[in-house]
């Protein structure tokens, strides 16, 4: 059974008797981990994608060179990265170009890696195309109006927008969403330039819904109203993660990614259960004098990423963080008459943070075998979008299809970590099993608090409403016992459901079951 | 045009839909420049440029502001979107207000010949580095969105043609305010260009790329776009697309009969197309300056049109600053949870005259005066009907209309309704409040 046919069967049997124990398919048991992912509105993980794009199109072998290649320097006789002034990879013949000297540290640090030429079949020299296929992970030569990322999110929350998730799902730092992160249900992104402006804005905004009316304009209408409720109801939660959250280290001023990276980093710490942020540094579209261009906008990326970086080490969240680069093409290997490279194909992305398995992937650029003077791909781009896809966030391969609709081989960048990752992480907080269990007509959950914290304690159904609030409220430290008791509740039927504590940062859900 | 106003539409009324149409046509005559810097000789290091980026961006808010009943502005910003260039990479206002005015003197000119100046435009030839393009060692730039984004559209060419098209575009660079042609710079070889082989020049370019029936259908697809519907499928759209190209094309490429033509359709006004528009940042806060008559003081225009234009950067449009080559792309990419909350909190600064930091605007609706230019605005029912026609394209539901005139009654009874009672201009403030937060506000 396809996941979201389940998800059907179960949202339309939930609320009768289709799911009593005895008739539950022994399949949708067997299941019981990806089930409750899927059934939980709320699904926990607390691994973050930052996603930074390189809008115009990087030059990749300006960012990562080829030095020991001499045809690298017959084919950029003025523009090309000089041998004495590239930064060294350890264990490779490439090099980094001279800005990127934080860059060289993480990889000393064994926290970064490159991929080189990565790309896809029948390249796509128009800047918007391109992007729309690094964006919608689609075949050069297919249209799609949904974004790789946004499919992924509609995977886990496939009940939005019906539900809300507590948190947004995405965030784009920034004036708009991308077509990355649309899904079959449209945009999954909140955005905004800062958090506290943000909710500033939403503050006494109203509005009303009304019927639809059935023309284009209605469509557009439902869209706007879908959009500003969204506004309403994340506003507050980001400016509480942001008034939670803290930057430890220094940014770096007149830095258009620092500042993008600095309010991530913020939220992150802030407690926001946001899993994918999309921030954008444009300017690489180095047609002509590309050399200080270049130079400018690889400082911003390398002091940027490096002060993020420290800062998720300081706050101690670095465990849960990855980046990852992307832009829409590399450039032309030869460079042109005005000291600039016009539109090319493959170029290296990076992947980096703790979790990283580091080093450099892909075999050197053959600056000899083009095509038009182009680069030849080794790797396509999803099959990098399937590895964080899986290695991270525990993605099935069922989901990968859905999401990529192709099989990608994945490389071994990010060391996999599992599905429900906190409740190996997390110290502050236990959640035990309820006991007994399944159980009629009462049951016992217990917790610890190893610091005192607002607390709350709800047990929710299937479809994500909530059955009970067992607890609410401030906390001391120490270990609890309340019980959860369904006598009299005739309209609770037998089945799944689930119980979320929420202390502080810290969240986790279990499963129980009611047999009646 | 940005927004009518109310004595706009009570002449407009007087009209035929033919003299009305005409009258979006009329001639009018170029407005003074924003100051004699623009006859200046270009200086790359002086530090007026970007004080006079922003006059520039001022002034012609300011026109779109004051403009009569003309659609000559909405052409201008039309064509600013198709022929994009960027301020910051251009870097010397004089050439973006030349760019600018050439798209005011053929706002409903002739795209052929338009695109053929564009061409030697000096913002274009800096923003798309046509003055580094020459023979021996050309540059793409231009040449790729010609084809890609100003002409034929993606899958009507080859990369090879537009590195050839690269080839016969050399030779122009900029001398001061003007292009020039250098003879010595442009290469005089034989080039095969979108399947024909000559030593071709940017004209020869540009007339080859015009006798493709291709051009004319990007073309009105990009029109039908901006001024009709913006749906992501065009499919449905395709035969009065191709029957747009046709009067595009039998008018060689003159576009004034194609867009009167446009507006008089039935297809213009039909239930299911209409009002399915989003407005742009500068569409919505311009014209609801103009619908609620807002008189902006001129001794402190500037001042005025730098809070609109910051706040319509907010919501992701600033003019001369679009985001890429591409231009804005617009439709649902202008409506997002930022800029969403930035629009409605900018209607409603000019309502109550407060900004979202508690600051002065310094200029807001007059509510009485707004009124008392319908019909009866004595009579609640048949004003709140009145006004909702005026604000808003969509027809509003019966339902709404009530709720509306509910927040205008505020609490008193419809009979009670009295323009001269103390209490109506607050309560005319709530109304503008509530029915411009309406969704069917936003669209155009």
């Amino acid at each position: 059974m396809k996941r979201r046919d389940f998800i059907k069967t179960v949202a339309v049997g939930g609320a009768g008797a289709a799911l009593t124990f005895n008739s539950i398919p022994m399949k949708a048991l067997g299941l019981n981990s990806v089930a409750a992912k899927l059934l939980d509105p709320f699904v926990d993980t607390d691994k973050v994608l930052v996603v930074i794009q390189l809008l115009g199109g990087n030059d990749g072998l300006n960012t990562v060179v080829p030095y020991q290649d001499s045809q690298y320097y017959v084919k950029r006789p003025n523009i090309g990265i000089s041998s004495s002034s590239v930064l060294t990879i350890p264990n490779s013949t490439m090099g980094l170009h001279p800005a990127l000297t934080e860059f060289r540290n993480l990889m000393l640090d064994g926290k970064f890696a490159v991929v080189q030429n990565v790309g896809y079949p029948n390249p796509n020299f128009s800047h918007f195309r391109s992007t729309d296929i690094w964006h919608t992970a689609s075949d050069a030569s297919t249209i799609l109006t949904t974004g790789w990322l946004g499919r992924y999110l509609h995977e886990e929350y496939p009940n939005y927008p019906g539900q809300m998730p507590n948190d947004p799902m995405s965030i784009q730092i920034g004036t708009s969403a991308d077509l990355s992160l649309i899904s079959q249900v449209g945009t999954m992104a909140l955005s905004f330039q800062d958090p506290n402006q943000f909710y500033q804005l939403v503050q006494g905004g109203a509005y009303s819904g009304y019927e639809r009316v059935k023309t284009l304009a209605g469509d557009e209408l439902n869209f706007t109203r879908k959009v500003m409720a969204d506004s309403l109801q994340y506003a507050t939660r980001v400016k509480q993660a942001a008034d939670n959250g803290q930057n430890l280290a220094t940014y770096p001023t007149n830095n258009r990614l620092a500042d993008q990276l600095k309010i991530v980093a913020k939220l992150i710490d802030g407690g926001l259960q946001t899993r994918l942020y999309v921030v954008t540094l444009g300017g690489f579209d180095t047609h002509s004098n590309q050399t200080n261009t270049h130079l400018n906008l690889l400082n911003q990326l390398n002091s940027g990423v490096a002060a993020f970086m420290q800062d998720l080490s300081l706050n101690n969240i670095n465990n849960r963080v990855v980046g990852m680069t992307i832009s829409e093409f590399g450039r032309r290997v030869n460079e042109n008459g005005s000291s600039g490279t016009d539109h090319g194909t493959a170029a290296p992305m990076f992947i980096f943070g703790d979790l990283v398995n580091e080093g450099v992937y892909g075999n050197n650029p053959d600056l000899i075998n083009l095509v038009n003077n182009n680069l030849i791909h080794q790797y396509d781009f999803r099959q990098i979008y399937a590895s964080v896809l899986k290695q991270l966030f525990a993605a099935t391969d069922d989901e990968l299809l859905n999401v990529l609709l192709q099989q990608f081989n994945t490389l071994p960048l990010i060391i996999p970590q599992n599905s429900m990752p906190k409740k190996q992480v997390a110290g502050e907080v236990i959640l035990n099993q309820n006991f007994p269990n399944p159980f009629n007509p009462s049951t016992k959950i217990s917790f610890t608090l190893k610091q005192s914290s607002n607390v709350s304690l709800k047990v929710y159904d299937t479809s994500g409403r909530v059955v009970q609030t067992l607890a609410d409220g401030y906390m001391n430290s120490g270990t609890y016992s309340v019980t959860f008791d369904v006598t009299g509740r005739s309209s609770l039927s037998s089945g799944v459901y689930f119980y979320k504590l929420r202390a502080g940062k810290f969240q986790d859900t279990k499963k129980m079951m009611v047999v009646k | 045009m940005f927004g009518a106003k109310t004595s706009d539409i009570s002449y407009v009324m007087t009209l035929t839909p033919g003299e009305a149409v005409e009258l979006l046509f009329q001639n009018l005559p170029l407005p003074d420049p924003p100051g004699t810097w623009v006859t200046e000789t270009p200086n790359y290091g002086s530090n007026l440029n970007n004080a006079r980026f922003s006059m520039l961006r001022y002034w012609w808010m300011k026109l779109m502001y004051e403009q009569p009943v003309s659609f000559r502005e909405k052409m201008v910003l039309f064509w600013h979107n198709h022929f994009t260039s960027e301020a910051t990479t251009v870097r010397i206002p004089q050439h973006m207000y030349i760019q600018n005015t050439l798209f005011r003197n053929n706002a409903f000119g002739n795209f052929k010949n338009l695109t053929k100046s564009v061409t030697r435009d000096p913002a274009m030839l800096y923003y798309l580095d046509g003055r580094l393009n020459t023979a021996g060692s050309p540059n793409e730039n231009y040449s790729r969105e010609l084809l890609e984004l100003f002409t034929v559209g993606i899958g009507n060419y080859t990369e090879n043609d537009i590195r050839e098209g690269a080839r016969a575009l050399t030779g122009w660079t900029i001398n001061g305010l003007t292009s020039q042609f250098v003879a010595n710079r442009h290469d005089n070889g034989q080039k095969t260009y979108l399947g024909q082989t000559g030593n071709f020049d940017d004209e020869d370019v540009a007339d080859i790329i015009f006798s493709k029936p291709e051009t004319a259908v990007f073309f009105c697809k990009k029109l039908y776009r901006n001024f009709v519907t913006q749906k992501d499928d065009m499919s449905y759209a395709m035969p009065v697309i191709n029957e747009m190209a046709d009067i595009l094309r039998n008018s060689n490429y003159e576009t004034m009969p194609l867009l009167k033509t446009l507006f008089k359709s039935q297809l213009f006004f039909s239930e299911n197309v209409i009002s399915s528009v989003i407005k742009s940042p500068i569409d919505i806060m311009i014209s609801s300056l103009r619908q609620l008559k807002i008189s902006l003081d001129s001794s402190n225009i500037n001042t005025h049109m730098a809070y609109v234009s910051s706040q319509a950067s907010s919501s992701g449009q600033l003019l001369l600053e679009p985001p890429n080559v591409q231009g804005w792309p617009g439709y649902r990419e202008w409506v997002n949870t930022n800029s969403l909350p930035t629009r409605t909190s900018f209607l409603e600064s000019i309502i109550t005259g407060v900004k979202k930091d508690l600051t002065p605007t310094g200029f807001s609706v007059d509510p009485i005066s707004y009124a008392m230019s319908f019909s009866d605005p004595n009579d609640a029912v048949k004003l709140v009907n009145e006004m909702c026609e005026h604000l808003i394209r969509l027809t509003l539901t019966p339902k709404q209309r009530e709720e509306l005139l509910l927040v205008l009654l505020d609490g008193s009874e419809v009979y009670d309704w009295d323009i001269n009672d103390p209490q109506a201009p607050s309560r005319i403030k709530k109304f503008l409040k509530s029915a411009m937060y309406l969704a069917e506000y936003q669209l155009v």
